[in-house]
């Protein structure tokens, strides 16, 4: 029975050719574990209809809240068709906060915040993917202060592209033109817990005259693609000046990565 | 067909909204209440509270303190929407009038254990100098008509705020069945404080 032998890598059959598989999971059961997968995908995110054809599928036991009957479903876990058991995908929630920023000279802050997965390994099964906060002045302190909550849902299949934080900082100014303070990006943890993660910001210089027109007038230069604030393959092209920090509080809550054989 | 085990996790939080740090204003209750997905909900204990309303102490602490208490217990099939705490302080303004003076949110923790968080509170913020003017003199300053939108990510784009004190929580958290449903928290992280602390937002 082939072993996987590293969980990111190849797994090696037993005549010795690679089968590139990523997270294998116990070698138990080809067909089941397929339609298991595509199973609990499809579940979780039509956990709106009940009954029906994922009724008859799984298991007959629910339990009834407030006239919502939660059934197995809900987990991904629970009897096919065929009678065979299918297996549950991993699953990973992202719960926490942007809480604000420090270091930055302009006063009025906001930040545009988005989620990036690499890759057809991660799937975004709840939650708002990307979004931007309200515009904050602190009165204390030099901290803007933004408490916006995040709240997200990934079912994976793989470790590849473990999901990138990228943020965008703005300053807007009483007349409400909007500056651009910082790109930064920073992953989501990948233990299971509470993190406090500072992410630090960077903004492209331009030449001495953009400079000059920034200091007096404002503006300056800004990325054409948003894609190099979390990716370095166009990096060497920059020139670029430091900003402030990004404060964060993001909480990872695992479920069924040790079935796979991850440690984190 | 045998039971596969629980389907449903519990999760149940008690503590107190300890104190709160408003250099400004005096006189001051909150109210909290919790917000959460589809697929919680609460099973005992109350979900919404008024505090008391305090005042500074006199000496040198200038501390405002409710020492209010918070019991609720949740269940739910899904970790996402996770329940927050919402709060919202009010307090008198110079003619009298009850005006909010900041609201803040915070996740309720998920590892098992006791934590402190010091959340910031802001209040919305007119656009025009004439309004914030006229606001000031009537009374009725911008509020949020259902405090619960400050729980939730979506339509703050446009909202101008101005952060103006923390309130320090207390919570012990316990939970139930979420190892058996194969949900790792992690470590236990007590007295973790959410944030920098309040001194050094504070001057002095």
């Amino acid at each position: 029975m082939p072993e996987p032998c590293v969980v990111t890598g190849r797994r090696f059959s037993q005549n010795g050719e690679n089968v590139h598989h990523t997270l294998a999971p116990p070698p138990q059961a080809a067909g089941p574990i397929r339609q298991g997968r595509e199973a609990a995908v499809a579940l979780v995110t039509t956990r709106e209809a009940e009954g029906g054809r994922d009724g008859e599928r799984l298991g007959t036991s629910d339990l009834s809240l407030s006239g919502r009957s939660w059934e197995k479903r809900e987990l991904g876990l629970g009897v096919s068709a065929r009678g065979e058991r299918v297996r549950a995908m991993a699953e990973a929630h992202v719960i926490g906060q942007i809480v604000g920023a420090t270091g930055f000279s302009e006063n009025s802050l906001f930040c545009k915040w988005g989620v990036h997965t690499a890759g057809a390994a991660w799937k975004l099964l709840s939650g708002i993917r990307e979004g931007q906060t309200q515009v904050d002045t602190p009165q204390i302190g030099d901290m803007a202060y933004w408490s916006h909550p995040i709240d997200l849902h990934f079912a994976t299949k793989g470790l590849q592209g473990w999901p990138r934080l990228h943020l965008q900082v703005w300053s807007q100014d009483s007349f409400g033109r909007c500056q651009l303070a910082g790109y930064g990006f920073c992953h989501v943890p990948s233990s299971p817990g509470t993190h406090k993660l500072d992410c630090p910001t960077w903004r492209p210089l331009g030449s001495w005259r953009e400079q000059l027109a920034r200091a007096f007038v404002g503006g300056g230069p800004q990325l054409l693609h948003g894609d190099t604030i979390y990716s370095g393959a166009d990096r060497y092209r920059l020139h670029t000046a430091a900003g402030g920090t990004v404060h964060l509080e993001l909480g990872l809550l695992l479920r069924h990565f040790d079935r796979y054989g991850v440690e984190c | 067909m045998a039971a596969a085990g629980p389907s449903v996790f519990l999760l149940m939080v008690n503590g107190q909204v300890e104190s709160a740090q408003f250099p400004e204003y005096d006189d001051l209750y909150c109210k909290y209440c919790f917000v959460y997905g589809q697929d919680w909900a609460p099973t005992a204990g109350l979900e919404e509270g008024i505090s008391q309303i305090t005042s500074k102490s006199q000496d040198v602490r200038q501390a405002l303190v409710w020492n209010f208490p918070i019991d609720v217990t949740f269940k739910s099939t899904n970790p996402y929407g996770w329940p927050q705490i919402v709060l919202s302080v009010y307090g008198p303004d110079v003619f009298g009038n009850d005006v909010v003076r900041g609201y803040g949110a915070v996740h309720v923790p998920f590892s098992p254990g006791r934590h402190k968080r010091t959340i910031p509170m802001f209040v919305p913020e007119s656009a025009s100098t004439l309004q914030k003017f006229t606001s000031w003199f009537m009374g009725r300053r911008p509020e949020y008509t259902d405090p619960k939108v400050v729980a939730q990510g979506e339509g703050r784009e446009v909202t101008r705020v101005r952060s103006q004190g923390f309130v320090t929580l207390l919570f012990n958290v316990v939970t139930k069945d979420m190892r058996k449903l194969g949900y790792d928290t992690g470590p236990l992280d007590t007295q973790v404080a959410l944030g920098p602390s309040p001194s050094q937002g504070l001057p002095g």
